[in-house]
């Protein structure tokens, strides 16, 4: 990776403008048309593929898994907090949230549920600051490019901070 | 059950006459490799477990959900208008241009970058027009792009119909904001999620209309 002094090095940049635009594209549909939000969801992730680029995980939990519709909570998925019984009654008058409980989203179009544990002791990878290599802030002052920088948090090549 | 009955017959048969009366031969214990009907073989069915989904959708059931086509008035106006807003902005980030800007000219400098950028664009939520088609009908046509494959568009006109424009021998007038940009449906005829990986050799001629 040559560093060009003015401009930094964005590999990408248009294929991540590109599914961020879909993605908005995807959740503006969903409800109103969910084969059209599918239809979106899916080239999103289809560029993806094709690029080489990863989505986010936060970006990627709210696209049902299998047909890329996608989620929102009460309008295209349901959403439940489940406990898992066995333990329950053990802990029969607590309401906390431990890592027993685990929430269920369902795809209202193709019926796909998806499971999350919840663990506040669980840490993920992404959000662990050493994970972070280089952070790249585009030159323009919208905010609309920052949601982008969301997408990208690679851990791999040289560590280079540009402004 | 009255497979049963012949295997107990088979049984008793085997076995000795003075052993006979201690047997006691439980239907349960019977099992059978095929077109048995016992009451064990009923009873232990994969009915308890439910068959996890695949995270693959089988083509049949993918046309079943309505996701290989869309309906002739599935989109309305104002949610291709809607996408289009949106497709705004975008255009705006990737080609790096404020409202009221002005794109360079063939000569000038800064061309070459912003064809790249014009061919690997997204179209869906462009606003696109007509000029030239083989097919007169479409002549005019003023739409939305909502779908794109790879040798249509599917367009949605304010009369919130969807219209299948195929892209070989059509030119088309994609307007952003006060930029104009015409592009020659040859060009584009790739699979849109192809479009940003595939090198292009760009022909477009843009104008900017005052
Ligand atoms: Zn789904």
């Amino acid at each position: 990776m040559s560093s060009k002094k003015q401009q930094p090095a964005f590999q990408g940049k248009e294929c991540f403008s590109r599914m961020n635009f879909l993605f908005q594209a995807s959740m503006l549909m969903a409800g109103k048309n969910n084969a059209l939000s599918a239809y979106y969801g899916e080239l999103c992730r289809s560029i993806a593929k094709k690029a080489v680029l990863k989505i986010d995980p936060n970006i990627k939990r709210q696209m049902c898994k299998r047909c890329s519709l996608a989620l929102k909570p009460g309008i295209t998925a349901d959403l439940h907090a489940e406990t898992r019984r066995k333990r329950r009654k053990s802990l029969k008058n607590s309401d906390n949230v431990d890592e027993n409980t685990s929430m269920t989203l369902t795809c209202h179009q193709c019926g796909f549920r998806r499971q999350f544990i919840v663990n506040p002791n669980y840490n993920f990878w992404l959000d662990n600051e050493e994970s972070v290599v280089e952070s790249i802030t585009l030159g323009n002052n919208k905010p609309e490019s920052k949601q982008k920088q969301s997408l990208i948090s690679d851990k791999e090549t040289k560590e280079t901070t540009t402004k | 059950m009255d497979t049963n009955i012949i295997i107990r017959a088979l049984i008793n048969d085997m076995i000795a006459l003075p052993q006979r009366n201690d047997m006691n031969i439980n239907s349960e214990h019977i099992t059978m490799l095929e077109g048995g009907n016992t009451a064990r073989n009923s009873s232990s069915g994969r009915r308890g477990q439910r068959a996890r989904k695949s995270v693959v959708i089988p083509r049949r059931q993918h046309r079943a959900l309505g996701l290989h086509t869309l309906p002739t008035t599935a989109v309305s106006y104002e949610d291709a208008t809607l996408i289009h807003r949106v497709w705004k902005r975008y255009v705006r980030e990737a080609l790096g241009i404020e409202q009221g800007d002005v794109l360079p000219t063939v000569d000038e400098k800064g061309h070459d970058p912003i064809c790249q950028a014009l061919m690997k664009m997204e179209l869906h939520g462009a606003k696109i027009k007509v000029l030239e088609s083989k097919c007169e009908t479409l002549v005019g046509l003023i739409g939305v792009v909502v779908l794109e494959t790879k040798n249509i568009f599917k367009i949605v006109s304010t009369d919130d119909r969807l219209r299948s424009i195929p892209k070989q021998d059509s030119v088309f007038c994609i307007t952003i904001g006060n930029i104009e940009v015409v592009a020659y449906g040859k060009q584009l005829l790739t699979r849109s999620a192809e479009r940003s990986v595939k090198k292009i050799k760009a022909i477009l001629d843009f104008s900017s209309v005052d």
